[in-house]
Parts: structure tokens; sequence; C-alpha cells
């Protein structure tokens, strides 16, 4: 189909330089000790998710997971345990280093896996790229199963709450949706036991874990110097994390 | 029945609790219930049910995947599916997750995916009810030719009974009393619609792709309207503004005397809205306080509803260990009993069969006279015929009136 030919110009990487690059620039997110050095990284990062096109959900996550969990460091390090004092707010020195150091590599890792893996939600690479990295039978079905989950989830969510409003038993603002999320929990709690009943009939019965392995991509998959290029950074940013 | 291959697709013929659903599922080597056994020696087949959403496969992040995942590409009339993918104005919707698709949109692709997989066994029960009858159409088109050259396919659709196709038929006997719908019915409710003029609403999820776009349109009480429009046309958002649950980006609702309603500041007040899928409305874990009952059975506007959809000897079950048919009526009479100005019921047919659907739009029709507004969304032209109806068509985000000659032709029963 038409969307299929247009993957052939796309320039992404090969499955194991992926999978690799994504390893070792992990490594170097977690080894690196200067706050500077993971800045400047992930500034880079952004760079790249802008230019891949997924910069907004990464904003999206600093916004409503980051930003939130920074604010529990700072309030574990600056007033459950004061530095210097008993009692009162204050970050000390070592405190704040560790707080940015610990907030910049969630960050950073964060931006990481979304680089590795939301360009390939949406593409029938996905599957090849599973299958390369070692990924077989039950295991592939799993993990392709669990990046459709969040999008299933958000999409029976949204039903159950519509619903909800249409029979008046909710409003549509924010707090009567948040005060919802226990009365929503039963028919959310029978959707997943349901469907997982239904799905595993689907799926044997079908055999769509063999087909699963069988979806076809384009030929020549994956750019070689696109693949040395993300290779050859990863290995820089940790050779670099190494000797800061 | 012979279990041998017939090219012919059959169409099962029957009542509610005939037992059809059993017989495909067995024909495609599927226990009668979802989660027993497989039968052994039947793989290869496919069996697809009017809650296409639980035959999505979870396992591809866009329709186009979905098809692939079920083999497009081996598959030996692909350049037909991928036809039919453009003649049903689907192409747009591969590049989406399936599971946000509308639901007509969604027993397309569960449909075509089970094409693509090439099975030897096809058994599609009730799913095509979703679909306009020009999809329909397309649909059997592709079930009586390419498809029924490599596969036996055997169907259970209420609508198709008044279809004129090429379908061979058998018919199967029901299996006893079973509980059904009750044609005299009165309308119980005590309130009557109000008069509404919709003034050019507009709604649209992206910004600049119009969903609807300009509708205009006066509501009178005391008739049955009949929502048309192609699937995926916007009829569900429209049902989705008017109840509050979205808010449109322009536009406003006004009464009779000019005073402006807003629906999204007090959500169900003036309309009450069934839902497709009845599954994910269903949140108690008896019928009875589903429908908000409190002691036993006797006069009374809910209690008139129990009555009439065949609820007695279910009140005390679990509203989702019921079988399709009766989860959808129970829905229904749940958001008939909030007993608003209006109601919107779409796709109230699904699963049921002809007496049922009889009986409904003898009670629709009464409710209506009663004064109540009610509005159908319906592709069945056999079953508006039967309504009394006003046509109102959804199309290019605009509502008119219209008095299709094809519906005002169909004679009653």
């Amino acid at each position: 189909m038409a969307s299929s030919k247009r993957r052939a110009d796309d320039h992404i990487p090969e499955p194991w330089a992926r999978g690799t690059a994504t390893l070792v620039a992990v490594i170097g997110v977690f080894v690196c000790t200067d706050p500077t050095a993971l800045m400047l990284f992930w500034i880079g990062l952004l760079l790249l998710l802008y230019l891949v096109g997924i910069l907004s959900l990464h904003l999206h996550f600093l916004l409503f997971v980051w930003v939130p969990l920074c604010l529990g460091l700072l309030l574990v390090w600056g007033v459950a345990i004061p530095a210097g004092n008993s009692a009162g707010f204050g970050l000390g020195s070592a405190e704040a280093y560790r707080t940015a150091l610990i907030a910049l590599r969630i960050g950073a890792f964060a931006a990481l896996l979304q680089l590795c893996f939301v360009p390939l939600l949406h593409r029938s690479e996905l599957v090849v790229t599973l299958t390369a990295w070692g990924l077989r039978g039950s295991a592939l079905v799993l993990a392709v199963a669990s990046m459709t989950l969040i999008d299933d989830l958000r999409y029976r969510v949204d039903q159950v709450m519509s619903a909800r409003i249409a029979r008046g038993l909710a409003a549509r603002n924010t707090l009567s949706r948040v005060l919802q999320l226990p009365a929503m929990l039963r028919p959310l709690l029978v959707f997943v036991l349901t469907s997982a009943v239904r799905r595993s009939e689907l799926w044997t019965h079908r055999g769509l874990e063999r087909r699963l392995a069988q979806i076809p991509v384009e030929n020549g998959f994956g750019s070689r110097s696109v693949s040395v290029l993300i290779l050859a950074g990863a290995i820089a940013w940790l050779a670099a994390s190494l000797l800061l | 029945m012979s279990e041998s291959y017939a090219p012919a697709p059959i169409l099962l013929e029957g009542p509610n609790f005939s037992g059809r659903t059993a017989h495909l599922r067995g024909f495609v080597g599927l226990p009668p219930v979802s989660g027993g056994e497989l039968t052994q020696g039947l793989s290869g087949g496919a069996f697809v049910a009017q809650d296409s959403q639980n035959f999505i496969s979870g396992l591809a992040t866009t329709g186009h995947l979905e098809l692939l995942l079920h083999g497009l590409e081996q598959c030996p009339f692909r350049e037909d599916i991928e036809r039919l993918t453009v003649q049903l104005r689907l192409r747009e919707c591969l590049d989406r997750n399936p599971f946000t698709l509308s639901g007509g949109e969604q027993a397309m692709l569960t449909v075509l995916s089970a094409a693509a997989m090439t099975p030897r066994r096809l058994a599609l029960d009730g799913v095509l009810e979703q679909l306009s009858d020009a999809s329909r159409e397309v649909m059997l088109d592709l079930i009586g030719g390419p498809l029924a050259t490599v596969c036996a396919t055997r169907l259970a659709d209420n609508r198709l009974t008044h279809f004129p196709g090429l379908l061979e038929r058998f018919s199967l006997r029901p299996p006893g009393a079973v509980p059904a719908l009750r044609p005299d019915t009165p309308w119980p409710g005590r309130t009557t619609g109000k008069v509404l003029t919709l003034a050019g609403i507009r709604f649209a999820y992206r910004r600049g792709q119009a969903v609807l776009d300009g509708i205009d349109f006066r509501l009178q009480p005391g008739r049955v309207y009949v929502l048309h429009g192609a699937n995926g046309a916007g009829k569900s958002t429209l049902s989705k503004v008017l109840c509050g649950i979205l808010r449109p980006r322009s536009g406003e609702l006004l009464t009779a005397t000019g005073q402006r309603v807003q629906p999204w500041r007090e959500p169900a007040g003036l309309f009450a809205y069934h839902f497709q899928n009845p599954d994910l409305q269903l949140f108690h874990t008896r019928v009875r306080d589903e429908l908000g009952l409190v002691g036993e059975p006797s006069d009374g506007g809910t209690f008139h509803l129990v009555h009439g959809f065949g609820l007695e000897s279910v009140l005390d079950e679990h509203p989702l260990d019921l079988p399709y048919v009766l989860r959808k009526r129970v829905a229904m009479a749940a958001t008939l009993a909030m007993f608003r100005p209006w109601t919107i019921l779409d796709e109230p047919t699904l699963g049921q069969d002809d007496a049922n659907c009889l009986a409904l739009a003898a009670f629709l029709r009464r409710a209506a006279k009663a004064g109540a507004g009610i509005i159908v969304i319906s592709h069945s032209r056999w079953f508006s015929a039967q309504l009394d109806a006003e046509h109102i068509l959804l199309r290019g985000g605009r509502l008119e009136a219209v008095v299709p000659t094809e519906i005002s032709a169909e004679k009653r029963v």
C-alpha cells in the first residue's frame, strides 16, 4: 500500500544498530557524573526528537511525569532530609548535585527510550527490530502487545468516561473525572479480564503468534550509514561520560 | 447441517437464541462460548462477531499493520481487498490505531482482516449489521466473489434477511421459550420532549478537519427521527455533542423560546444517549442496579421497561454475563430509564431478530406519540421504515431532512 512504499525512502538505522546504540548510550547516561555533560547530551537528544517529530511526546512526558518526580525529589532531599540542619528547607550542595544528576538521568533515559521505540510504533519494522533483538514466540507477542496497550487502554478509559457522562454519572470537568477513577476501575478490570480471554482465543485460533513473525517489510530496511553514525555517536558519548 | 466445504455463502436465519452463534463458532472450530478448548484439526478458520472491537488483534498499532499481520501480502485477492479499502473509504483510517476507529470502520476492518487470512472457513456473526447498505453490498461482493473461491462462509445477520442477495439460506428453529421484547409495552415516561433548534453547530477533533460543519436543524418532540449517514460520517459525534460529552467549537442550541441551552455544562440533562457498544456502558454488578430498580417489579416507569424489554428473569444477573442480545437490551433500557426529554439510540437493533426489532419499533412509535423525543441511528432501512420517522441525513458535516424513496417504498410488515 502507499504507506509501505513511503517507508523505503526513510533513513532509519538497522535493528542491531538501534539496539546497540541505545544500550551504549543508556550505560553512558548512568555512568556519567557530570550534570553539565548530561544536560548537553539531553539537549542533543531533544534535537533528535524534534527531527524525528516526537518532541511534543517528550514534552508531554516532562510535564506529567518528570516535573512531578523532580518536585518529589526536591521535597525528599530539601524538606524531609534538610541539609546541615534539623529543621526547615535547605538544599545542601550534595543534595542539589544528587537531585540534578538523578533528574537529568531520568530525563535523558526517557528521551533515549522514546527515540528508540516511538518511531517504530506505527510501522511494520517494529516486529523485525524486536525479532532481530532475539525476541521470539510468546515473548515477541508480549512485547508487541504491550506497546499497543497504552493506546488501547486510553481509548477504553475514554469510552467508559463518555458512557458515564452520558448516563449522568459524571460531569465533564477535570475534578469530576478524577473522582470517577474508583468507579471506572470495575468496568476497566472486567474489560482487561474478558479481553485477555477473548484475545488469547483470537491469537490461538488465528495463529497470530506465527503470523506476527512473518509481517513483511520493505527490502533494504535500515540505512547502514545512519547505523554507523548513531553507533559512533553513542560510543563517543560513553567515552566522554567515562572520562568526565 | 453438512460440514463439507461449500463455495456459496450460507445465511443462517433464525430468531435470537436459536443457536446461530454457537453453530458459527463450531463451524470454525471454536467452543460454543469464549474461553473453552479449541477444536483440533479445524484451525485456519476465522470468526468475527458484532462486538467487532473484540476481534481486533491488539498486536498492530495501525489498521494497515492489522491487515499485514493477517497475511495481506500473501493473500491471493490482495488487490481486491486494497480496492475495497478505497471503495469503503477506509484508506485514510488505515494509518490510525484500530481502536480509535468508529464502530462501522472497526467492523469493516475486522472483516477485511479475516478475509486477508484466506481462511478455509469464515463465520460472520452479525458484524455486517453495523454497515450502511452500500458498504454491506461491497462486503457481500467480496464474500460471494473472490473469497468464495477459497473459503466457505457462513453468516448470521438479522439485516440480511431483508436484503435481496444471492446467499443460500438455512433456518434454525428456536430451542424453546426465550425472553423477547414485548410490542405492547407503553411508554412509561412522564417527561416529554422539548423543541430544540441546532444553529451552526461545528465540531472537529483536529483543527481544520471538521466533522460537523454547521449543523442547522429543528428537532420537534412527538416524532421519531432516524439519523442516516455513511460509516464515519459523524453520527456518533453529533450524538456526543447533543448529549454534552463533547463541546462544539461553535454554534448553539436554542429552545422554542429562544433560550440558549448548553448540554456540555450539564451532560445528559436533555439527551440520554445509548451507545452502539453496550459493554462499556454497563457499570453495575446486577441488571437491577443498572436500571436503578429498588424492590420488585410492579407498576411504574422502569418496571414497564423491564417487562417490555423481557428482562424480568435476568434482574439479578451480572449484566456482562449475559449474551450480547441481552446486554444490548439492558443498556438500552438503562438509557431509556433516565427518562430525559430526548433519547438517542445508536444502532438499537444490533443483534436483535425481526420480532424484537418490530416490537422495539412499536415501542418507539408509542413513545413518540406520548410526546417523547426519540432519535435513532440505524443502518437498517427495513427497521427505519417501521418507525414512521422523519429521516435526517448527515452528509459533509451538515444535516438535512430527506425522504429517501428507497425508505418510504419499504412496506411495513
